[in-house]
């Protein structure tokens, strides 16, 4: 019984990892929603978007978190609003302002959103 | 069929507490020490450098004035050419290598592109480290601490992520004392630092300004403090006429001037300066290393300086002169030597020495007669795990008839804890042949 719960256990956290690595999104025509990239400006490298048909960017804006230190981490919120049903994939380019052709691995981010037609 | 879908939303709802935990515990480059922390290191260093910090200001050689109206450290060649630290959270450990690399050209004339990959693989914090942030000054605190040795480029490329640490004992360039000078020092402190110990750490708060940095549309970046800071960089010089701080980054030649920039005093919060010296490499010709005799550890080491020859002072051709050779072996808790001669009002001359079980000769030629002579001699040393400076100092006459071979031995205690008075003995080390 306790292997099971283990086994069981175990898979949940490879599922919750899949889950977050694909970050698959749900919102409804006509909702807002959020998208939260961390490291902002490490590097030089600031997070962009590639604009996507049926998706509206309505906004950017920075938060940090501040430390005890009085240290700040930065990250980068993108605020958009599902136009039309379907399914979208969100694309993220973290670049350099100064250096816009330098494209590094691990620096593309995809996010898949599915826009449900809205209920009113 | 109601129950999975709540358990599906549960799960999702974790997911997405995960998430946020792993956004949020993701670091910027520069994850700098609390308040607690360097209350710390401010008291290591008092107790690291003792009564000695005069002596030791005395052995430095200035790169410049720190009164004249602009410096620049390029100009007197004590910068190594730029790097690019790329997407990895490592600002800190480039921050921290410029200052070492800087330091090794003051110190021994020596560019070195030390391998800033060593720091990230070896130096982890509890907040941070790798490519996740750290902090510069903690970093060469460490590498002090740990008497560790870093290798060049070509033997540890950088690769812009954490791999297994493989610093040893064996490498190029150690560092011989750091120091952290405050959030925000006056301007004359910052300027007296880059004169006496080249590139200086420091933070910045690096926004989409500073990112976006074109020194042809705007020249100085001149964003006023916020009280946030997240990025390291070097402070390299200055200049008064633009009222501004010559900095340099470490995000490859196509950001700012070629990877520099000119930053408004008391602005985009500038702060947490740091600098750190190098040691004094041996010179060449120095003898290879020799078995050593074994020596009391709880004595006071006997600080007889020897150090190998260096570059010869010129001397007239119609004036005899005569060897002075001032020969040592590190003591049993020394790691490291320094030694510092002047004659009269000449440039001081300095000698390094790094190895165990070496008899270093340190020779200069004088000039016949009686001829003021000061002698200074720092020294790290290592007892019961803890490290410190021990200084030395002799200042007198000396009758220059004959070629002299003598050795140094601290004598009585001038200023407690660690500067002593030095006195002359034969030279009576024996070192045995291995």
């Amino acid at each position: 019984m306790i292997r099971n719960t283990i086994a069981f256990g175990i898979l949940l956290l490879i599922l919750l990892q899949v889950s977050c690595a694909t970050s698959d999104k749900v919102v409804r025509t006509g909702d807002t929603f959020e998208v939260a990239l961390e490291q902002e400006g490490e590097g030089g490298f600031e997070w962009t978007y590639k604009p996507t048909e049926g998706i509206m960017a309505i906004d950017t804006f920075k938060t940090d978190v501040e430390l005890p230190s009085g240290f700040s981490e930065y990250t980068k919120h993108f605020k958009f609003q599902g136009e039309k049903k379907g399914k979208y994939t969100l694309k993220f380019v973290k670049i350099r302002s100064f250096q816009p052709e330098l494209i590094l691995d691990g620096n593309v981010k995809e996010i898949v959103v599915r826009i449900k037609k809205s209920k009113k | 069929m109601k129950v999975n879908t709540i358990h599906i939303k549960n799960l999702l709802l974790i997911g997405l507490l995960l998430s946020t935990t792993t956004l949020l515990s993701q670091a910027m480059g520069l994850i700098p020490a609390t308040d607690e922390e360097r209350a710390q290191m401010d008291k290591d260093f008092k107790e690291y450098i003792g009564s000695g910090e005069d002596i030791y200001n005395l052995t430095l050689q200035s790169a410049g004035e720190a009164t004249a109206k602009s410096f620049d450290l390029r100009d007197v060649n004590a910068l190594s050419p730029i790097k690019d630290q790329l997407q990895c959270g490592s600002c800190w450990a480039f921050s921290a290598i410029a200052t070492l690399e800087s330091s090794n050209l003051l110190i021994n004339g020596k560019e070195s592109d030390l391998a800033e990959q060593q720091l990230v693989d070896c130096v982890s914090f509890y907040r941070g480290g790798g490519c996740k942030g750290g902090d510069y000054t903690l970093a060469l605190k460490w590498l002090a601490d740990n008497s560790k040795k870093l290798k060049v480029e070509t033997q540890r490329p950088y690769q812009a992520e954490q791999a297994s640490c493989s610093l040893s004992d064996e490498g190029f360039v150690r560092v011989a004392n750091w120091k952290s000078i405050g959030v925000f020092p006056e301007i004359d402190v910052i300027k007296n630092a880059i004169v006496q110990h080249g590139a200086l750490a420091a933070a910045v708060n690096a926004d989409s300004d500073f990112i976006a940095h074109n020194p042809t549309k705007k020249e100085i970046l001149d964003k006023p403090h916020i009280g946030k800071r997240n990025h390291a960089i070097n402070v390299v010089g200055w200049d008064d006429d633009r009222g501004a701080w010559l900095i340099r980054n470490s995000w490859g030649e196509k950001w700012g001037d070629k990877g520099y920039a000119w930053l408004k005093y008391g602005t985009y919060d500038l702060s947490f300066f740091s600098w750190a010296d190098v040691t004094k490499m041996d010179s060449p010709g120095a003898p290879e290393p020799e078995v050593q005799p074994e020596t009391d550890a709880n004595e006071v080491p006997e600080t007889e300086e020897d150090v190998a020859e260096e570059e010869d002072l010129p001397v007239s051709p119609t004036k005899t002169t005569f060897t002075l050779d001032m020969v040592h072996v590190l003591g049993s808790i020394q790691e490291y030597q320094e030694l510092f001669i002047k004659v009269n009002d000449n440039k001081i001359r300095k000698y390094g020495m790094n190895r165990k079980g070496v008899k270093y000769h340190n020779k200069i030629e004088i000039e016949e007669g009686e001829q003021e002579l000061e002698v200074y001699t720092k020294s790290i040393v290592k007892r019961k795990g803890k490290k410190a400076l021990l200084f030395g100092y002799w200042k007198g006459t000396i009758k220059m008839d004959e070629d002299i071979q003598v050795r140094l031995l601290y004598d009585k205690k001038i200023e407690s804890p660690n500067v002593f008075g030095l006195k002359f003995s034969n030279d009576d080390i024996v070192v045995e042949k291995g």
